[in-house]
């Protein structure tokens, strides 16, 4: 049963991560985008880490894809159009890819990983052990890698707050505007 | 379901990332690609945690920061898409030159 619903969900998210790069249209590849992390999402459920998968559903596919769903419908980027040298490029990159996975097939010792048992109490996943964990302070926490996380997502949140801001004489025409009774 | 099939998954989709990334033309479609990229380096991480001898919490807790990064990086590069958008309506990634030092 979990070696089935693992199979599907493989397959599924292998299948929609294809469209993802191959539609021509963003909001579509956006869209087929969320189905491949919907379908990650479950292969970590099926692997006992429960917080991890909820925290992939709010924060990725609640979060990310739909900021980029809505930057596609505020910048309207128009379908890629497909100039001369298309094909090149199309070629180039899927002969690295190529090489990267023939290079990561033969480098990886497969017989020894096959016999590594699935070991996992239920606590491990859980809730409550990745909450004492982040929050412990002995050798085996993470406070620090934690705290330095919400520095780096309020920075995150101010840089990108200034650098999608108007620049000041938008700001000033919107001033006068306003000042003048006009309606934004 | 067993350690090798994991890693396979997870270079495959590593690996359609990538073609992502270099294939496409658009900024916000090559931000797609790597998004595919650093969620099959999460399936890695998961996998090993589960299998074999290992601290089992430390994977998931650390694939939760990497989604904590990843969308700090998301929003960065999507607001740059934004500003880009507003001075020159044009996302094309072969495009964006003007960082350039050429005349």
């Amino acid at each position: 049963m979990r070696d089935i619903l693992f199979y599907l969900l493989a397959f599924s998210a292998l299948a929609s991560a294809l469209l993802a790069v191959s539609l021509k249209e963003v909001l579509h590849a956006a869209l087929a985008l969320m189905a491949s992390l919907f379908a990650s999402a479950g292969i970590f459920l099926l692997l006992h880490a429960e917080l991890l998968a909820l925290a992939h559903v709010l924060v990725y596919i609640g979060g990310v894809v739909v900021f980029i769903v809505y930057v596609i419908l505020l910048t309207k980027p128009e379908g890629e159009t497909r100039k001369k040298n298309w094909q090149l490029q199309y070629g180039l990159a899927g002969l690295t890819v190529l090489g990267f996975l023939l290079l990561l097939f033969f480098s990886v010792p497969w017989k020894n990983l096959s016999n590594q048992k699935f070991n996992v109490n239920d606590e491990s996943g859980s809730l409550t052990e990745a909450g004492l964990r982040l929050l412990t302070t002995s050798d085996s926490g993470f406070i620090l890698a934690f705290e330095l996380m919400s520095v780096l997502l309020l920075m995150a949140l101010i840089g990108a707050a200034s650098i999608a801001k108007k620049s000041d004489s938008d700001l000033d025409s919107v001033q006068s505007d306003l000042s003048k009774g006009k309606s934004l | 379901m067993n350690l090798a099939s994991l890693l396979l998954v997870s270079a495959l989709l590593f690996g359609i990332g990538l073609f992502g990334f270099l294939a496409r033309r658009n900024i916000i479609a090559a931000l797609i690609g790597i998004e595919l990229m650093l969620n099959a380096s999460i399936i890695n991480l998961v996998a090993f945690s589960r299998f074999g001898h290992t601290d089992a919490a430390a994977g998931p807790v650390f694939a939760l920061f990497i989604i904590a990064i990843t969308s700090a990086e998301m929003a960065v590069a999507l607001a740059l898409v934004v500003s880009l958008h507003r001075k020159s309506h044009d996302l094309r990634l072969e495009n964006l030159t003007k960082l350039r030092d050429v005349q």
